[in-house]
């Protein structure tokens, strides 16, 4: 037993210095594994199985852990994407009045409505500049689709702008196609103005574009005012019932621009010009 | 073949033994959480010392080599250091049995004589590693012999109690 016992440790003894040394034992692991291949899978069975059940314990929880952070998620993100759509909105807009400022003559400021008021009595915006940014009244206010209104008073921070749709605001206006000149008045109502000071035969139809034509040296000439949306010709009548829908957004949370039609005095021009660019 | 043949030996008895050898071998790699990893006891060690003890006649040099090997195999570790281990302590084994066969002897000293197996075991492996790889292992591979010994006390004194047959249940 003896001889065996030495005979054995010492094929064990070569095998660990041949297999720490060399590679040469390689096939024969490869052989050896074959029969424990079958254990070894065995082994792994228990560990599979627990994974297994683990998964399927945790899957509805998971899950529902999942569906919360997704909708909370959701949340955030809608949140985010009307902010952009917004930012989108106000960027187009902000880019249009650029292009405003660019084609008129005259010196503007932006300013942004803090309220609106549209009643049949009296169409007004507040906005928030005010005698500090040299506002006075009888500016006019325009977007750039057309023109908004007129400030009517003023405070430090503040100004109200009588909109041309208020039944008490009217401006002078000519047809853009062909010069013919009108008065356009408020109605009160937000999408309808009357035009009046033409006779039933005057050359305007529907779609005319009615701009300011500068007659009151108070707005700026040539800038779209309304569109004419319906023309009624009644031959009893000397004059033809022309109504006409403004083009300026008046409900738009949106700047509008104050433009410097007169000029007070060559002073104040040019502080107006420096805030002007200051508002860059 | 791997189990020397005997007369006495019976075809049943085979069976067991592999069947229980290879139920030692899945033990001795099967997943165990992370706390657990350092208490578990060198199975293969331990059912070839109670097949040495009991059945010297089957299982003994020779078959402590090649289950050795297949568990060298299996760890993916050195060839031949669990052979040579368990060669070891398989003739210490089978020398306790012959003295057993002389003068029975009590639970106590053959748990004792087992701790000292697996200590020897152990101190094999860990040689083996330190001589040609430097490093030794973990130290939690010294508690698990005390918890193998505590298996083959609980194991013996329970046989012990119930039949008082000298493991005759084969």
């Amino acid at each position: 037993m003896k001889v065996r016992l030495f005979m054995l440790l010492s094929v064990s003894m070569l095998l660990i210095a041949l297999d720490t040394h060399t590679s040469t034992l390689r096939v024969f692991r490869e052989v050896l594994f074959l029969p424990v291949k079958s254990l070894v899978e065995i082994a792994q069975l228990p560990a599979a199985l627990s994974d297994h059940f683990q998964i399927q314990f945790e899957h509805r929880e998971l899950l529902q852990e999942r569906n919360r952070a997704l909708k909370e998620e959701n949340r955030i993100l809608r949140s985010q994407l009307n902010d952009l759509q917004l930012q989108e909105q106000r960027s187009n807009w902000l880019s249009e009045l650029l292009g405003v400022r660019e084609t008129l003559d005259y010196a503007v400021l932006p300013a942004k409505p803090s309220a609106i008021q549209l009643q049949p009595l009296s169409q007004k915006i507040v906005i928030d500049r005010g005698k500090n940014d040299d506002i006075f009244v009888g500016q006019p206010v325009v977007d750039h689709k057309g023109i908004i209104g007129q400030v009517t008073s003023t405070t430090r921070t503040e100004s109200a702008v009588t909109l041309v749709t208020d039944p008490n605001h009217s401006i002078p206006v000519r047809v853009q196609r062909n010069g013919v000149l009108a008065i356009a008045h408020g109605s009160g109502y937000v999408k309808r103005m009357r035009v009046t000071g033409l006779r039933f035969n005057a050359d305007i139809q529907e779609g005319d574009i009615l701009v300011a034509s500068g007659l009151a040296e108070r707005f700026p000439p040539g800038y779209p005012v309304a569109e004419v949306t319906s023309v009624v010709r009644n031959q009893n009548t000397a004059f033809a019932e022309i109504t006409a829908a403004p083009l300026a957004a008046f409900d738009s949370e949106f700047e509008v621009l104050i433009v410097r039609t007169q000029i007070p005095g060559e002073g104040e021009e040019s502080k107006l010009t420096m805030h002007d660019s200051g508002e860059q | 073949m791997i189990l020397e043949s005997n007369k006495h030996s019976s075809a049943r008895e085979v069976t067991v033994i592999i069947g229980t050898i290879s139920v030692a071998m899945v033990l001795s790699i099967v997943e165990l959480p992370q706390s657990m990893v350092g208490f578990r006891p060198d199975f293969v060690a331990l059912i070839l010392i109670f097949w040495c003890y009991h059945r010297p006649k089957i299982v003994g040099l020779t078959t402590a080599f090649v289950v050795g090997l297949l568990t060298d195999v299996m760890f993916f570790g050195i060839l031949g250091q669990h052979a040579f281990a368990k060669i070891m302590i398989a003739y210490f084994a089978v020398r306790m049995s012959k003295m057993e066969q002389r003068s029975p002897q009590d639970v106590y000293v053959v748990s004792v004589c087992v701790l000292g197996l697996l200590l020897l075991n152990t101190a094999v492996l860990r040689l083996v590693n330190v001589i040609s790889l430097g490093h030794g292992g973990t130290d939690s591979l010294w508690i698990g012999a005390f918890v193998g010994t505590a298996l083959w006390f609980s194991f013996a004194y329970f046989l012990n109690h119930r039949e008082r047959t000298k493991y005759d249940f084969i």
